[in-house]
């Protein structure tokens, strides 16, 4: 079912890709990641998958993005020489290794699809999801058949905003760069979306449960909100404040208690279901998404130190 | 017992957790007080694990209350339950220097941070499934990287490096996972053994995942950015990246070759491992010679070491049934003996870097009629490394010579001797410098005649707590050496799922 759209759509991809990647000034780059984040969104939801499709939009193209931009206008560009023999020749090598290495790997990739099992992983998990605590199987994938490594991957983002904190506080860059706003507009702009925002990560939030949405998703909107806020010069507790540490680590918290929990009650580690499943499901799901939020948003925020 | 397995994991998440508070709302004192409590009982439920394991077998748990392979497994047999006695039983002793004093640490965010590592690696000891690995690898290089940047301003451009270099270990790792996952349809470590077929798709999935986990473990020539890193960080924070972090690399690495191809390895790929491995071996070891600080020879030994691990491969996958299982043992031993020593070295060269406010060789002459206790850790860890009896990395290496006569590679005993001779050889040099009194007698003389009124002003002392844990650590792997029939018998348990 592949028409005359679909096939643009893909080589538009590709050649916002190459543009992002090949771009002459740094600035050209990240609009063309930008760009490529747009389309790929429309590639995900045309393939049928709005989850990913959501969660491109919001982490990968919005928080990746505001990373990329800021680095971009933050830093001067420094002028490179042109290349002289030894640096083409290397160049020229490098592009070798790198089409040899990617055409092995396709091989392989397309010979592993040839051989692939009758009854694979895919089949089986969504037998599973008839018996899961949620109906939607990507929220049953993550917080339950495999919550372990939803857990897991929430404490990475803890270590991160702890690393970040560590930085800040104990190799000495106390302090963080405030941006002070005084336009009235931009003011009013914040005022009147800020609200908007939360009450639509709140949303993705329980739809998670039965559609496509949920921690992620919803946590990457409320990091939104948090940038708009320190952009526009308010939230500036986000950081030094008392209150980041907890709001980081409580998703983490919650998720970890809910897991001992479970076997503290006679039940397997992390084992959900039944009776309150939905409930606690959701339960760690709205800790998770204050803690992406506040997380994400004091990464962002911790990269621009002032500087000496 | 089975359900111990999740308590490694959990554990030091809930004293991150805590430390975390304690350090960002106070009161910080405490932070390393609970930190040190939880690393103890970690190790206690380390202890319990490697026991039952021991005594009736591997151990198996299914989270969530699902089966395999829609959820995930935990799994710990003898080679695991080694790495996790190993991890709590050296994180412990780091523990107790690290809270001498916070100069060491890098500031009290250490704690939180090392609790987080702790957890990393315990997941990945455990873990029976590919993508959950990789999720504990990153938790893994997240903690760790951090660590390193505790080093201050200099140390922010190695951390950065090693973050780079770390991230692109783990995403060529992740490309083998989802090829053996294309292939098989499972996540399952063990259930992905039994359905791999061998051919282009193994091969080329093992190679992606040997790369970037070479990567991790700094196999020559892929190593250049451990030694800024590892030697840059702080006193506290070194024992650590070198005695566990890389070791956590290599247990995957090892449990991919072992259990994906089983049977169906390439050997050839085993061969270059191998002979990367031999180098890697010898030119470390010529690089430490050449150094003129101390934590730098520290960390070029362990480019050397990594080299010796990677022999591993040849042995094993190569050798026949009995030569295969000497090297097996014989390298895990290794591997065991080397986190001990490493941690050891790395704690006595930071407690001389931190009385002398540097680590400059030409400044530490003289060094062990200061610090005496710390000059035997550094000369006690150093002939473990070097493999001389009785100390356990010589039961190890005796075993690799063993496997390699047994299974007709005697090419890789020349490589064994010599990495030997040479890491005694900077060992010694260290050593001689260290012991080098002429220095200091002139110095008396000088006093005694009235010429000088001190003997060194640069020179503070240090806390005990700073130089006893080497120490310990040090005569461990001699004790470790005379009982390493236990070691070895913790390490066969496992033998009924390491395929050997």
């Amino acid at each position: 079912m592949i028409d005359v759209f679909d096939v643009l759509l893909g080589v538009a991809v590709l050649l916002g890709a190459a543009a992002a990647l090949y771009g002459s000034r740094r600035i050209v780059g990240v609009m063309s990641f930008l760009v490529l984040g747009l389309l790929l969104t429309v590639l995900w939801a045309r393939l049928g998958a709005p989850d990913i499709a959501i969660a491109e939009a919001a982490i990968a193209s919005g928080v990746t993005g505001a990373f990329l931009l800021a680095a971009a206008t933050d830093h001067p560009e420094t002028s490179h020489e042109e290349g002289n023999v030894g640096r083409r020749t290397l160049m020229v090598l490098e592009a070798a290794i790198g089409v040899s290495a990617v055409t092995l790997v396709g091989v392989a990739a397309v010979s592993a699809a040839r051989i692939a099992p009758a009854d694979p992983l895919e089949v089986q998990a969504s037998a599973a999801v008839a018996d899961a605590v949620v109906d939607h199987p990507i929220t049953a994938v993550l917080l339950d058949f495999r919550a372990y490594d939803t857990l897991l991957e929430i404490a990475v983002l803890a270590a991160a905003v702890v690393a970040a904190l560590a930085l800040l506080c104990d190799s000495r860059l106390t302090r963080v760069a405030w941006v002070t706003e005084t336009r009235p507009v931009v003011l009013g702009f914040v005022r009147l979306i800020a609200p908007v925002v939360v009450m639509l990560a709140g949303w993705l939030l329980v739809a998670g449960s039965t559609r496509p949405g949920g921690a992620f998703q919803a946590g990457a909107m409320l990091t939104g909100v948090f940038l708009l806020l320190y952009l526009s010069g308010r939230a500036r507790s986000m950081v030094t404040g008392k209150w980041l540490v907890p709001a980081a680590l409580i998703g983490l918290a919650v998720f970890v208690a809910a897991g001992v929990g479970t076997f503290a009650a006679g039940r397997e580690w992390l084992d959900v279901a039944d009776g309150w499943g939905g409930v606690v499901v959701l339960l760690i799901e709205a800790a998770l998404t204050v803690s992406i939020g506040a997380g994400l948003a004091a990464l962002f925020i911790a990269g621009n130190p002032e500087r000496a | 017992m089975a359900n111990l397995l999740p308590v490694v994991v959990l554990l030091p998440l809930v004293g991150a957790i805590l430390t975390s508070l304690t350090t960002h709302l106070g009161p910080r004192r405490l932070t390393p007080l609970i930190s040190t409590v939880t690393t103890a009982l970690v190790l206690a439920a380390g202890c319990a694990v490697a026991f039952q394991v021991g005594s009736s077998g591997p151990l198996m748990l299914v989270l969530g209350g699902w089966e395999t392979p829609v959820a995930i497994a935990l799994m710990s047999d003898g080679f695991s339950a080694a790495m996790l006695l190993m991890t709590a039983g050296v994180g412990l002793v780091v523990c107790v220097f690290a809270s001498a004093t916070p100069e060491i640490t890098g500031g009290y965010w250490f704690w939180p941070l090392w609790l987080f590592l702790l957890a990393g690696l315990n997941a990945v000891y455990v873990s029976a499934d590919l993508f959950n690995t990789y999720v504990a690898l990153e938790l893994l290089t997240v903690a760790a990287v951090a660590l390193v940047a505790l080093g201050g301003r200099a140390a922010l451009l190695p951390a950065l490096r090693y973050l780079l270099i770390a991230v692109l270990g783990s995403l060529l790792f992740l490309l083998g996972v989802a090829l053996v996952y294309a292939e098989t349809g499972t996540l399952a470590t063990f259930g992905a053994a039994e359905e791999t077929t061998g051919g282009l798709v193994l091969l080329v999935a093992l190679g992606v995942m040997t790369l970037g986990l070479a990567i991790k473990v700094a196999l020559f020539p892929l190593h250049s950015w451990l030694p800024p890193a590892h030697a840059g960080a702080p006193a506290a924070v070194s024992p650590l990246m070198s005695a566990l972090v890389i070791k956590a690399a290599f247990f995957v690495l090892a449990r991919m070759w072992i259990n994906l191809s089983q049977g169906s390895a390439p050997t050839e790929l085993a061969y270059v491992l191998g002979a990367v491995g031999s180098v890697a071996a010898l030119w470390g070891a010529a690089l430490a010679l050449r150094q003129s600080k101390l934590k730098r020879v520290v960390a070029y030994s362990t480019v050397a070491q990594v080299g010796y691990f990677f022999l591993l491969f040849p042995l094993v996958i190569a050798g026949d049934g009995a030569a295969s299982a000497l090297a097996w043992e014989g390298a895990l031993v290794f591997l065991f003996a080397h986190g001990l020593a490493k941690a050891a070295m790395f704690m006595a060269a930071g407690s001389f870097a931190h009385a002398h406010g540097t680590d400059e060789l030409e400044q530490l002459r003289g060094a062990a009629a200061r610090m005496p206790v710390a000059s035997m850790s550094m000369a006690i860890a150093g002939v473990s490394l070097a493999g001389l009896p009785p100390t356990l990395a010589f039961v190890g290496k005796w075993q690799l010579l063993h496997a390699s006569i047994e299974s007709g590679q005697w090419w890789w005993i020349p490589v064994l001797l010599i990495g030997g001779l040479l890491t005694f050889a900077y060992t010694a040099r260290v050593l001689r410098i260290l012991l080098d009194t002429e220095d200091a007698d002139d110095q008396q003389a000088k006093v005694e005649q009235g010429k000088f009124t001190t003997v060194r002003t640069d020179y503070h002392p240090i806390p005990q707590r700073m130089q006893y844990p080497a120490l310990l650590l040090a005569v461990l792997t001699i004790v470790l050496g005379l009982r390493s029939i236990d070691l070895t018998e913790l390490l066969q348990a496992g033998a009924a799922m390491g395929g050997l």
